[in-house]
């Protein structure tokens, strides 16, 4: 007996809307080994510039110096320091200690610091206004300043950035860097925030021992149950 | 030093029993409660019965689950190496925040209608039509690649059959839709979407949360089949199925210096 026909259904705009065939790749060519933003990965990229400095790259689109990709390798490793209590980690430990796997937790991490990069940018958005704007006047968003991060970036890059004499701390000095090297939009900020907060975030989670309920402080902090209006 | 405490509303895990929403869960829920009031109580708003049946269909009306939909497709993407359903739901909701697709035109739509619902009627049609005369595009409003969004003619009918659409936030939302549709723009399920919400008494800033709820059928279905067929197509593309439009091949100068 013959089978009886599959019901059919007409073809919606899934189906009929205009769409290109193909997918688009526009900086990471998959062809003759790879490259990034045509520079080849393995044969160029891999033996000239360190992994920081390809991120800067692929972020910029065109290759970076010696100079710039030490400095940018200074203001990540500042910001690198994502401890326990901070969210990005904080949230990683927990999808450790709830029994996520590696997945979830590295994903987990990524996440939040992506959202404590967009937090933190909102936060500094008159320095970011300020490093944007031309002509500029004296920066005056805030009073407390540190000399000591101008010099940091200079002793150990070699480049000396004049609006680093306006960071306070080790977040306003990363912004002010990733700016002069050219990391000028939101998107790109992000980025490079959320990469340097996974170094502190993934090696702090990832030693914690896993799924176990007497290790994680319960009530840190307390929760205090309401009802009614 | 005294540690900071944080209050909630949400829940407290008790002997026995526990306590959800300012209610017993077993006790007082259990048994009394349809889906649709258990997601409203999510939110902290207490429906009747048929106020929960409202949410039911706004929730049905809102099914569009194609896997070509870009922040479905996502999911199957995310989730093609298999292992859990999570990866791929997870990544599509994060996508749902953008602000035309999925729940972001929500809460500005909320705010809007709850702030022009306390104008005169005239007042605020007014106001509507002077931001579409300035260009504004009103969020909620437009359906790409159809005529109309069928999921608001489908909510349409649900609204009015349970006799919900003198409420105020709806009378308004369709006041703003005869107006938009003149300059031909039909309104997407955001805006009734919204519009329903408001009216069952949820707070302009939950009603998005809602309706990523209202959504989640459609991201969860195709996250479980896509983590189940592991498809290999969404692991790797074929080459012949991608383009390179980038830099051609360059050599950096440290490169040409060694």
């Amino acid at each position: 007996m013959a089978k009886p026909d599959k019901p059919r259904f007409e073809d919606g705009p899934a189906q009929l809307f205009p769409a290109p065939e193909t997918l688009a790749g526009h900086v990471v060519d998959w062809r003759d080994g790879g490259a990034i933003h045509g520079y080849g990965v393995a044969d160029d990229l891999a033996p000239h510039f360190a992994p920081h400095e390809v991120f800067l790259l692929g972020l910029l689109g065109d290759e970076v110096s010696q100079q710039h990709g030490r400095a940018f390798g200074v203001a990540l490793t500042w910001i690198s320091a994502c401890h326990v209590g901070l969210a990005p980690t904080h949230s990683a430990v927990l999808a450790r200690v709830s029994g996520g796997p590696s997945s979830a937790i590295i994903g987990v991490a990524a996440m939040v610091a992506a959202r404590e990069a967009e937090h933190i940018l909102t936060k500094h958005q008159a320095l970011l206004d300020w490093l944007n704007g031309s002509p500029r006047s004296d920066f005056a968003g805030w009073a407390d300043r540190d000399p000591r991060w101008r010099h940091r970036l200079r002793d150990a890059s070699g480049l000396d950035l004049d609006d680093l004499q306006f960071a306070r701390d080790e977040s306003s000095a990363a912004l002010i860097v990733f700016h002069g090297l050219g990391l000028r939009s939101r998107p790109q900020m992000t980025a490079a925030w959320a990469w340097a907060r996974m170094i502190g975030a993934l090696a702090e989670s990832l030693a914690e021992s896993g799924l176990d309920i007497h290790s994680y402080p319960l009530r840190l902090p307390p929760f205090d149950y309401e009802e009614g209006s | 030093m005294t540690r900071p405490r944080l209050r909630t509303r949400v829940a407290k895990t008790g002997w026995g029993d526990h306590r959800f929403q300012g209610h017993a869960v077993y006790a007082e829920l259990l048994g009394h409660t349809s889906t649709g009031q258990l997601l409203a109580l999510t939110l902290g708003v207490k429906l009747t019965p048929n106020e929960g049946a409202l949410i039911d269909e706004m929730f049905v009306s809102s099914l569009l689950a194609d896997p070509h939909i870009w922040p479905l497709k996502l999911t199957r993407v995310a989730g093609a190496y298999g292992g859990s359903t999570m990866t791929g739901l997870t990544a599509g909701l994060l996508s749902a925040e953008g602000p035309i697709t999925g729940a972001g035109p929500v809460t500005p739509m909320a705010e809007l209608l709850d702030r022009l619902v306390q104008l005169d009627p005239d007042a605020a049609l007014r106001e509507v039509r002077a931001l579409l005369d300035a260009g504004s595009r009103l969020p909620g409003f437009g359906v790409p690649a159809r005529k109309v969004d069928e999921r608001v003619v489908a909510l349409s009918r649900c609204v009015i059959a349970r006799g919900q659409h003198q409420r105020p936030h709806w009378l308004l939302w369709g006041r703003i839709a005869d107006e938009t549709r003149t300059r031909g723009v039909e309104p997407n399920i955001a805006s009734a979407f919204t519009a329903a919400a408001l009216d069952l008494g949820f707070p302009p800033e939950r009603v998005e949360a809602l309706f990523v709820l209202a959504l989640l059928p459609c991201f969860l279905a195709n996250a479980v089949e896509g983590a189940e067929q592991r498809a290999e197509i969404l692991q790797e593309v074929p080459g012949v199925d991608l383009e390179y439009r980038g830099p051609a091949r360059r050599e950096s100068s440290r490169c040409r210096s060694c």
